[in-house]
């Protein structure tokens, strides 16, 4: 199933001949190091994948916060048009609308010119009658 | 007369380490730094293979302080040294990241060349300034495996451990960060 070569000698042996030389570490390190440690008290239980697990929780705060943002808002919305009736008109209202559309509808039959009405006929391939 | 590094020949005892670990949970500082002893030649290449030389002593320092913070969540069951350099290639990782991002304006140092040989072969250190250029010619992830494995001899089953990725992986990467390598020196008129 390997599709990989295992070795390959001669850039290995290159590669360790010629391996950069690492600096020396300084006289002091060892000592340095030790000091620091020993005013380092050993934390328990703070290894470096639990801190990254702990701010998890704080990341799905940051993503529901939005989206309860979101909710409340459109929430609100269907709230008030469901809560807030719509306006009736009112008797009044309606006889004057009723009063309104019959003027206009007789109006425009009235001021329309007979020819028009004529030229509204349908058109066939026979010629007119006259 | 040129000095050469000496890989480690990883004969260190598992249980030796895990006596030293033992002790060192209880506070006792003294066992720690035998771990430092046993341990920082290997970490001090890997990082310096990985990172730079001119902050070295630096990182050498914030991997053993790590370790030491996070010695009471080593699991037993492990080995000390991957666990340790698994920490060590987090703070090349912190290290590059930050430098990536112009936090840290870094100078390469060339002290290696001129402080560590009475008579330098000049061929020596072209080859040697060559890998170095190879190395930081090849991604992260390339550059990591070569190093654990071609010039640390870590086995790969351990790199796939420290890495966390899985052993198909390891080889994948291997395969290519060769290919690369091999390219860069054959453009560089090296032919092996």
């Amino acid at each position: 199933m390997n599709s990989f070569p295992e070795d390959d000698h001669h850039l290995t042996n290159f590669l360790q001949q010629n391996c950069p030389t690492v600096p020396p570490a300084a006289a002091d390190l060892e000592n340095r190091i030790l000091a620091v440690i020993d005013d380092t008290p050993q934390a328990i239980g703070l290894s470096e994948p639990l801190i990254a697990q702990r701010s998890r929780p704080s990341r799905r705060v940051a993503w529901l916060l939005p989206s309860a943002i979101a909710a409340g808002f459109v929430a609100t919305i269907v709230g008030y048009q469901a809560w807030i009736p719509r306006q009736q008109p009112t008797d009044a209202e309606l006889a004057e609308l009723e009063t309104f559309i019959e003027s206009t509808w007789q109006g425009n039959l009235a001021e329309q010119p007979p020819s028009e009405t004529e030229e509204l006929l349908p058109l066939t391939d026979e010629p007119p009658v006259n | 007369m040129f000095v050469v590094q000496t890989v480690s020949d990883g004969s260190h005892s598992e249980n030796d380490d895990s006596r030293l670990v033992q002790q060192s949970l209880q506070g006792d500082t003294q066992s720690f730094r035998s771990l430092y002893r046993r341990h920082q030649q290997r970490v001090r290449a890997i990082l310096y293979q990985l990172c730079d030389g001119s902050v070295l002593d630096d990182l050498v320092q914030e991997v053993f302080l790590r370790a030491w913070r996070g010695l009471p969540k080593f699991r037993q069951s492990a080995k000390f040294s991957t666990w340790l350099y698994r920490i060590a290639w987090n703070v090349a990782a912190d290290y590059r990241q930050a430098a990536a991002k112009g936090r840290s304006q870094l100078q390469r140092l060339t002290t290696h060349t001129s402080t560590q040989q009475d008579a330098p072969d000049v061929m020596h250190l072209h080859y040697q300034d060559l890998v170095q250029r190879g190395l930081e010619h090849l991604s992260f992830d390339h550059r990591t495996v070569l190093v654990l494995h071609d010039l640390e001899e870590v086995p790969q089953k351990d790199i796939a451990e420290i890495l966390e990725i899985p052993l198909g992986t390891v080889k994948s990467r291997l395969f290519h960060a060769r290919a690369a390598m091999r390219q860069f020196l054959e453009t560089e008129g090296v032919q092996l």
